[in-house]
């Protein structure tokens, strides 16, 4: 039948992205240990020592995350104090979360790291509630 | 969130003592703000360093001054003034044209010469994914719509007649897809096409609005509802409804034996330099010839692009289409808000107008060359300005690659949450996608940069671009050294005599955008005995065109590889404002290797390292250089941007690009993480290990080489390398040797050769 109507149609890489995301997630859950907790928490750069190659690729997972409900370190004052947010896409402010503040970078960072895994579902305090999807 | 509460911009990058320069504020909330000319020195806030340094100067601006919101017309469209209302379609007329429609569904206007408010005139317009032709008189308005919607990024020959002697009025839309013209080719079964046709029961009211593509007035003033996303392609009114047969010819690009009220041809006025021009030329007769606004995409493929020609300069027929962007902007045109007259004793240097109201200040920079034709030093700095432009208010916090790219998980501030929420009122960077995914292929001076302030810090976690080329400015002023500021801008207009003042010239530490004429300058300068400081990376890159007649303005097409945010589409790699070819510099037989040694090679944006010398570094011939730096010191294990001299982007010796066979390799970065990764432009096949840890290209190479007449060229090849400038009180090995080379490249007399 000839097509006569693009609403019918839609993107079905979006298929491929549910089933990829929750195998990726089935994998990247069982790398987030305490101990890549305290990884990251040391240096959450990896500046001082190389992250190790399961870090590596729990980080990039997070940073590559859609954008919308993204948790992300707000610099209320540069150096002095940071808070957590999350993004909500291009045209819409970003919510600032009340709450706890963070007197350095490196330590809003580490809250972000776990703040994006318990988004992701894959938080170690077996409240993974939230689902990961494209 | 503490919003920003009020912004402003300059009319233009560099101003010589004498001159002056319009500023233009906008506050969120009326009332009096203050404005003060400072000189700056350094911004950035990270405590490691030296931290703020400015003064303020007297100049003809301190006062106070009553500020407001300004309003800012966004969106691109093209506006024809009808004054004797010969398109207000009074009678049986029709109207033609190619539309490829890249968000079809939001309500967007295509041709109009329409009041919205009062609902007087015609228009037809986009609703729901369908094509929507409306007739008004104020309340009695006709709406006739198609049946079928649209496929995006699909040409359509679209018609609309109306018979007044007959009482009916028709639109159609037929698909015109050829192998290359549109998203799918002619293998999908597409039954898109409709036909409706009415009773006519209204006329259109003459209103006192221009006739608009791509958007329709909103009022009687100047507002324009400029929503439209994508492409239009020859546009046409006839004085006389159309027959069936009429509606079949001009879907194949034939007109019908009709007389024409107007038909614009998009293309008319390419030449061999491009389309630089606003100008859309009436072909139809009476010279009702219409005007952009906000810079739709020009020299882009039309409806009939059969993808033989890649060059719209050798087939202009096909290339009659304009791309419009509901968030494309040119110049905010906000009134001037005051004149700063340049004080004609004002040394050259780096500026900003700071302006403050209710604890909100905004500082807006801007470059205060020597007197024209004259250098007041042996050292010239030369200010990057196209590459502030082409990353002026980037959108990175929405780009999920963006994220990945930097390697760290980002912060921000309220400045990038002011561009994110309000993105369309600032502009994009050639970083960005309009929002219907098309890449941003020009970027202008005249609208406020936030990422262009003197503390901003990038999203990328490092200070980026005009902050960090502070590090070099401040350096510069801590150890006395005498140097004039010139731009980018300056270096285009007026070429190798501009260098030629100065014994040594410096690039700050990201020059990637350049023109033609600008390397020109360069290659001219160096080989007549002029010594270039490369302190940098990823420099000489990307194809940049200023436009010809309005330098506020640059465009750049990325494409075919490199570093990209995005990519041209096929057949739409030329720039519209030159001719020219965009892209890489690297792919037009110009790699950065020929003038500088090195070229771009690898970014890791999160980890900076230092370097580690090679066998040249104890030549005797350039012992001068390597004074007071020990034989297995690491050079710029330390600094402000990620705690090395070798960070962010990186470039690197490559003898099959163009590196001088004579260059003296005297260091090399090493250790680099696994985040940091070979550019594309150095992959050929993709395999694992192109990372800091494992390919030895990931590095950054300190050079130096002899060139004619006792010139010479120094590069360090990082874009972190002015961040450890002011390491430990600004005595360390990174300020040492840049110190030794600067000291040498100012003396008068030629340099020993080094071949």
């Amino acid at each position: 039948m000839p097509l006569s109507d693009p609403r019918r149609y839609r993107d079905k890489t979006a298929d491929w992205m549910r089933w990829f995301t929750a195998e990726r997630k089935r994998r990247l859950a069982a790398l987030v240990t305490p101990a890549l907790i305290a990884e990251h928490a040391a240096d959450p750069r990896g500046g001082d020592t190389p992250h190790s190659a399961a870090l590596q690729e729990v980080l990039i997972a997070l940073r590559s995350a859609p954008t919308v409900d993204k948790p992300f370190a707000y610099i209320e004052i540069p150096y002095r104090r940071y808070r957590l947010g999350r993004m909500q896409g291009r045209g819409r402010a970003p919510v600032i979360l009340p709450g706890k503040a963070y007197d350095s970078e490196r330590a809003a960072i580490h809250a972000v790291f776990l703040a994006r895994l318990e988004w992701l579902g894959l938080g170690t305090d077996g409240k993974r509630q939230r689902g990961y999807s494209a | 969130m503490n919003p920003i509460g009020l912004r402003g911009y300059c009319d233009r990058p560099n101003v010589a003592p004498g001159g002056t320069l319009d500023v233009h504020v906008s506050c969120d909330n009326p009332g009096r703000y203050s404005a003060r000319l400072v000189r700056l020195v350094n911004g950035d806030l990270n405590p490691a360093g030296p931290g703020p340094r400015q003064r303020t100067i007297k100049s003809n601006i301190d006062g106070h001054y009553t500020g407001r919101k300004q309003y800012t017309q966004v969106g691109s469209y093209v506006e024809v003034a009808d004054p004797k209302a010969l398109l207000a379609a009074r009678g049986s007329f029709a109207l033609h044209l190619f539309l490829w429609a890249t968000t079809p569904a939001p309500r967007q206007g295509i041709i109009s010469r329409w009041h919205d408010q009062d609902g007087r005139g015609w228009l037809l317009e986009l609703e729901d994914g369908k094509l929507c032709f409306v007739i008004g008189a104020g309340k009695k308005r006709q709406r006739i719509s198609a049946r079928l919607r649209l496929f995006p990024e699909t040409w359509y020959s679209v018609t609309v007649s109306v018979d007044a002697s007959r009482k009916r009025v028709a639109l159609t839309h037929t698909a015109v897809v050829n192998s290359t013209n549109s998203r799918c080719g002619p293998v999908v079964p597409l039954a898109s096409d409709g036909r409706v046709e009415a009773r006519l029961t209204a006329s259109p009211a003459v209103a006192d609005v221009p006739l608009v593509m791509a958007g329709f007035a909103s009022g009687e003033g100047t507002q324009v509802q400029a929503d439209f996303n994508g492409k239009l392609d020859a546009p046409k009114l006839f004085a006389g409804a159309l027959a069936s047969a009429d509606e079949a010819a001009l879907a194949q690009g034939l007109l019908p034996a009709l007389p024409r009220l107007a038909h614009w041809d998009f293309s008319a006025g390419i030449t061999r330099d491009g389309i630089a021009s606003d100008d859309v030329i009436d072909i139809g007769g009476h010279g009702l010839h219409g005007r952009c606004v906000n810079l739709p995409d020009r020299a882009m493929t039309g409806w009939n692009w059969d993808g033989r020609e890649e060059h719209f300069v050798h087939c202009p027929e096909q290339y009659g289409a304009l791309w419009f962007h509901a968030d494309a902007l040119e110049d905010c045109r906000w009134p001037v808000a005051f004149t700063l007259e340049v004080p004609k004793r004002l040394p050259s240097g780096v500026y900003a107008v700071e302006i403050e109201k209710g604890g909100h200040i905004d500082q807006i920079p801007f470059f205060v060359t020597p007197p024209r034709g004259t250098a007041t030093a042996k050292v010239a700095v030369l200010i990057p300005t196209f590459s502030y432009l082409a990353y002026a208010n980037t959108q990175v916090l929405q780009n999920v690659p963006g994220q990945a790219v930097m390697g760290i998980l980002t912060s921000l501030d309220d400045r990038d949450l002011e561009l994110n929420v309000n993105w369309r009122e600032y502009g994009l960077s050639t970083y960005d996608l309009h929002s219907d995914g098309r890449g941003c292929q020009y970027s202008s001076w005249r609208r406020p940069i936030l990422n262009m302030r003197p503390n901003y810090r990038h999203e990328f976690g490092a200070v980026w671009q005009f902050p960090a080329d502070l590090h070099l400015i401040d350096w510069l002023t801590a150890r006395g050294t005498a140097f004039d500021v010139i731009t980018d801008h300056d270096l285009h207009a007026e070429g190798a005599a501009l260098l030629a003042r100065y014994n040594a010239v410096v690039t700050c530490s990201h020059p990637e955008y350049y023109s033609g004429a600008m390397l020109d300058a360069w290659e001219q300068y160096l080989a007549q005995g002029g010594r270039g400081m490369y302190l940098a990376a990823n420099g000489f890159y990307w194809v940049t065109s200023q436009h010809p007649h309005k330098p506020w303005l640059i465009e750049v097409r990325k494409g075919e590889s490199g570093d990209q945010a995005w990519r041209a589409r096929p057949g739409e790699l030329f720039h519209s404002t030159t001719g020219e070819r965009g892209g890489l510099w690297r792919h037009r037989g110009r790699a950065p290797q020929k003038i500088w040694g090195t070229g771009y090679t690898a970014h890791g944006l999160e980890i900076s390292t230092g370097y580690v010398q090679m066998p040249d570094a104890r030549d005797p011939r350039i012992a001068w250089m390597m004074k007071g730096i020990a034989p297995d010191a690491v050079i710029g294990d330390f600094g402000l941007v990620n705690g090395g001299a070798a960070g962010l982007e990186m470039d690197r010796i490559d003898y099959a690009l163009g590196t001088p066979p004579h260059t003296l390799l005297i260091a090399c970065s090493h250790g680099h993480s696994a985040n940091a990764m070979l550019v594309p432009e150095e992959q050929y096949f993709a395999h694992p290990g192109m990372d800091g840890t494992q390919d030895p290209s990931v590095r950054a190479d300190i050079v130096y080489f002899t060139t004619a007449q006792g010139g010479a060229v120094f590069s360090t090849s990082s874009m972190a390398w002015c961040g450890s400038l002011a390491h430990n009180g600004y005595d360390n090995n990174v300020a040492r040797l840049t110190g030794n080379v600067l000291d040498r490249f100012a003396r008068n007399g030629p340099l020993d050769e080094v071949c």
